[in-house]
């Protein structure tokens, strides 16, 4: 199967397996202050580079438990998103197949029923109504089931808060079931 | 383990007869931001109608779960 997740924008970056999606409070690099959530989301290189400073990337802030702020924008339905506002999008292809029971949740990178280093996450697929508090496979989010095709799609709007003061971390996993 | 078909829900695959359908279920994991180091194994999955039968072999052992 090959996995290509990507962060969207004007252009899309993509996110490959050695780097990291980086969430800041305004420019790259900005830190976030405890108890609030990102205002930019960029993709960091191994080495440090910002990969994404020239592709206009998305942002999706949560503000509530059903609202949203796509991009620095005005608060709206967290339903009203649409495909190309998601911050993230992971296409998965391997011939012609179906995708059953899929989630998507971050945890601290070595066991996935444990939260990420002081992170607090926050995703949805696009079209949900409510934020899932995905902060570990317990809570993941539920993506929907697909039928058989050559390639599929997953939109996710991805917001993230620090918990505590210091360095935040952690790894995001799609996990499903193909037949 | 004993398997004896008196116990409760111990069967011989003979007396289930002919699975309905038979799916080749292949779990997948991909992340970013760590590598995985969780296994992951192919399952077939046997549908009798009433129940499913899910069977897996990872290396040297043989699961089966009854759903």
């Amino acid at each position: 199967m090959i996995f290509t997740w990507k962060l969207q924008g004007v252009s899309d970056t993509e996110i490959s397996e050695t780097d990291y999606l980086l969430f800041s409070a305004g420019t790259y690099n900005t830190n976030i202050i405890v108890g609030e959530f990102n205002d930019s989301t960029h993709v960091k290189t191994d080495a440090g580079v910002d990969k994404s400073s020239a592709n206009t990337p998305n942002n999706n802030k949560y503000i509530s438990a059903t609202e949203v702020s796509l991009n620095g924008g005005a608060t709206q339905d967290l339903d009203t998103a649409t495909d190309s506002d998601a911050v993230l999008t992971i296409n998965v292809t391997d011939g012609t197949f179906a995708i059953e029971d899929a989630l998507f949740f971050t945890f601290n990178g070595s066991s996935p029923s444990q939260q990420a280093l002081r992170l607090d996450t926050y995703s949805a697929e696009v079209g949900d109504t409510n934020w899932s508090h995905s902060i570990n496979r317990t809570n993941a989010l539920a993506l929907t089931d697909k039928t058989s095709d050559t390639s599929h799609d997953y939109y996710i709007l991805l917001s993230i808060s620090p918990t505590n003061p210091g360095i935040c971390n952690g790894t995001m996993r799609l996990e499903g079931v193909m037949s | 383990m004993k398997f004896d078909s008196n116990l409760p829900n111990h069967f011989f695959f003979k007396d289930w007869g002919k699975p309905q359908s038979v799916k080749y279920l292949h779990p997948f994991i991909s992340q970013r931001g760590g590598i995985n180091n969780d296994k992951v194994f192919n399952v077939v999955e046997l549908d009798y109608g009433d129940f499913k039968l899910q069977v897996c072999i990872d290396n040297n052992n043989f699961w089966a779960k009854k759903c």
